[in-house]
């Protein structure tokens, strides 16, 4: 059984801009899904909520759900966890989330996160595919990995222990014709989301009740380069159409595991500038910023998340 | 240019050698045994459901209805049963075809596989004078047989029937009678090698220890086969892993539990642990830790140890239509690109799982004697079908007093030059060196801040 790093102990979850981002995005699309019929409201949330509960808050704001459980393996926290969970309905459980999943309600729909803080292993991946085994139909299911294994004492990522260590965690769902270019910085996030998804493919083999349908799949470095993928699981024979869900207004959303990810990129910006974008910038038309340079790209990819841009302050209370 | 044809006839001696080469004199008993057990499905004189399977199980004192009878010697291959014989018109027209033709339909329906495969590959493997008798409640038959004189005869299509006789006068009713003279050298060899009555004995206990309580006896030289008894348990305040499920008729249990440990010395035995699978009844697999159950394949289950020998998983597949079953046409094994024994397994491993991680956390440490004896206590014996009645549950562990178990025991050779220098740099002369290596792992969860 694995050991989680307790990555709450070394870095400021709140501040993690690019996460926040992938979180509102979700967000959103969650409330598009209301268009297949899942009332949300009234799925279970299970997460890995550490001691900020980030998602929990946000999910119940902007979602209404109410039954929520946080899994937290470290025994270290476990007064710590309870003294910051936010809302009194968090069920919060000391163990190993390949346990709670095990005993999942499965007449409850849910929205399922396994928000590991580092890379795949074994146990992990056992755990993806008792999750699809698991979970009734219009569920969700998100899985977040880091992608990069620790540098090496030179302070570079060794490809070819990279290379071996999927191989080896991936066992028979490696494929043969992936080289080490695959496991460049810029190709691992696509690769392990490949190869994960068909861990789930596996899953769902044989099974007459249900399908999946990828929607998600994001790479994002607030410090390690991160990946999330998910999807939802529908009834066998449900027929979904990119349409249904308003995809237009989501360019982030992905149906197939196959193409690229979506990247989530910050372009840093004062506040200022970010008010004068806000209301200046026109959708379809090229806009020229003559007020402040601009790097290039930074304005389209201002535009793609500005919705999802999360703001910081201090304030002095 | 002038056309002509080419032989390609089916030649006899081929196909006798394809027969007999690939199976063994106890297959080719577990194929007979089979078939009179068939005959009692075709007849309807025994269901093989699930719910009947469970009541029966564990009744002692079931009134033997259906008997096989089985002898063999160095003389003689016989095998004798009433479990309702074999009708005179599938014998004539079907069941001693190389295979099924297009009209068998009709008798494909009967619930249990492949009919005749088995009887011919043992015909012909056994034994050269072969006298086959049967009777229904409405007709009757018989056939003689000189094999290497129906070898001798290979040129024309006719060539490829047996003489049969109806109604003949036989002193059995509502059975089927095989006898089997002059038997092949390998066979008298093998029948007197020492080992092989041994090892039929244990095949038709495990192979038919569900079968068996439902009232059929099988003997062999009027030694009557006890049925194996699978060493459930139920754990005392807590609960075995169970999942059920059903899938285009085909109904599957599978149960993951502890196994008991043996009555007089109290350990549990590695040769018994493992899967289970059973198909309408017949034990298809027994007590596997290979990959064909899961073990050692990544999102499945992990390479079977020896501190998994208390593990214990039952699957059973039930269906009217047993063609419909993960098993392979011989039923001495399972299809492996079956969609659902592809689900099947995943569900396996999904149901195991919280047992395995309990047994990985008991055994990170020392004095497994101890802790084996603790745990065995909490085991209670329970008949079989008590401990298949739960169709589904969630595994509960049995509560045992913690003792530190996060703690694993670690070994390792390291340099003792390299460990000496340690001791020196850290000025603790008094250190063992155990004590160097647990302050190396406590320095650098500090150093790192882990």
């Amino acid at each position: 059984m694995s050991n989680p790093t307790n990555s709450f102990l070394k870095v400021y979850y709140d501040l993690r801009p690019a996460k926040q981002i992938e979180r509102r995005m979700l967000i959103h699309s969650f409330h598009e899904l209301r268009n297949l019929g899942c009332n949300i409201s009234k799925y279970q949330y299970c997460g890995m909520g550490s001691i900020y509960f980030t998602d929990y808050i946000l999910f119940h704001k902007y979602l209404g759900i109410e039954d929520m459980i946080s899994v937290e393996y470290s025994k270290k926290a476990e007064k710590r966890v309870k003294f910051n969970r936010p809302y009194n309905f968090i069920n919060i459980l000391h163990e190993d989330i390949s346990d709670t999943i095990g005993k999942l309600n499965v007449n409850k729909k849910h929205i399922l996160w396994l928000d590991y803080d580092d890379v795949a292993d074994t146990d992990k991946l056992e755990t993806v595919k008792d999750a699809v085994l698991k979970l009734a139909p219009y569920s969700i299911l998100l899985i977040t990995f880091d992608s990069e294994l620790n540098k090496n004492s030179e302070g570079t990522y060794d490809l070819n222990e990279t290379y071996n260590y999927y191989k080896t965690i991936f066992g028979t769902y490696f494929e043969r014709n992936l080289t080490i270019d695959d496991f460049k910085r810029e190709n691992l996030a696509k690769t392990i989301i490949r190869l994960t998804s068909k861990i789930i493919h596996n899953a769902l083999v044989g099974d007459n009740s249900k399908i999946f349908q990828p929607l998600y799949s994001f790479v994002y470095a607030d410090g390690h380069q991160m990946l999330t993928m998910g999807g939802i699981l529908l009834p066998k024979y449900f027929k979904f159409d990119n349409s249904i869900m308003n995809a237009s207004s989501m360019n982030f959303l992905r149906f197939t595991f196959e193409n690229d990810p979506y990247k989530i990129k910050i372009p840093l910006l004062t506040r200022k500038e970010r008010l004068h974008l806000d209301s200046t910038l026109r959708k379809g038309r090229k806009n020229n910023i003559k007020e402040f340079e601009m790097e290039d790209g930074f304005i389209e990819n201002y535009q793609e998340i500005y919705r999802y841009y999360p703001n910081y302050y201090e304030s002095l209370l | 240019m002038k056309t002509v044809n080419a032989n390609a006839y089916p030649r006899k001696r081929f196909f006798i050698e394809m027969f007999t080469r690939d199976i063994s004199l106890e297959d080719c008993v577990m194929d007979l045994v089979d078939n009179s057990i068939d005959g009692l499905i075709r007849n309807q004189l025994v269901k093989l459901d699930h719910k009947t399977i469970l009541k029966n199980l564990d009744k002692s004192n079931i009134e033997k209805k259906h008997v096989i009878d089985i002898t063999i010697n160095n003389k003689e291959f016989k095998i004798v049963d009433n479990c309702g014989g074999i009708d005179y018109d599938y014998a004539k027209e079907e069941a001693f075809n190389f295979g099924h033709s297009l009209n068998a339909k009709n008798y494909k329906d009967s619930k249990l596989g492949v009919y005749g495969i088995g009887l011919k590959r043992a015909i012909f493997k056994i034994g050269n004078s072969i006298s086959i008798s049967s009777a229904t409640d409405t007709n009757s038959f018989q056939i003689d047989l000189q094999v290497d004189q129906w070898v001798k005869n290979d040129s024309v299509i006719d060539d490829w029937t047996l003489p049969i006789v109806k109604d003949p006068k036989l002193h059995f009713k509502s059975g089927t009678s095989i006898l089997i003279n002059k038997l092949n050298p390998d066979i008298i060899e093998r029948v007197n090698d020492g080992t092989f009555f041994d090892t039929l004995f244990e095949s038709i206990s495990k192979t038919f220890m569900f079968l068996i309580p439902l009232g059929i006896s099988i003997r062999i030289n009027n030694m009557e086969i006890e049925p194996f008894k699978l060493p459930v348990s139920n754990i005392e305040g807590g609960e075995n892993s169970a999942v059920s499920f059903s899938q285009n008729s085909v109904k599957v249990d599978i149960k993951a539990m502890f196994a008991l440990p043996g009555d007089i010395d109290k350990k549990w035995k590695m040769d018994i642990s493992g899967w289970y699978i059973i198909c309408n009844g017949r034990t298809v697999v027994f007590s596997d830790k290979t990959e064909l159950t899961g073990w050692g394949i990544k999102t499945l289950l992990p390479t079977y140890q020896p501190k998994y020998r208390s593990f214990l998983g039952l699957v059973m597949f039930s269906s009217e239509k047993p063609s419909l079953l993960p098993w392979t046409t011989t039923k001495r094994g399972l299809n492996q690109d079956s969609p659902l024994f592809i689900y099947t397994k995943n569900k396996m491993a999904l149901t195991a799982r919280p047992v395995i991680q309990f047994l990985n956390k008991r055994y990170s440490g020392k004095k497994e004697e101890e802790k084996d004896e603790e745990f065995s206590k909490k085991l209670k014996k329970v008949s079989l079908a008590n401990a298949l009645s739960k169709s589904t549950s969630n595994f509960k562990p049995p509560s045992i007093p913690k003792e530190n178990n996060e703690d694993i025991l670690v070994e390792f050779k390291a340099n003792k030059e390299e460990l000496d220098s340690i001791k020196k740099h850290l000025r603790k002369p008094s250190y063992s060196y155990s004590d160097i290596a647990q302050y190396a792992i406590k320095y650098l969860l500090k150093q790192e801040g882990i």
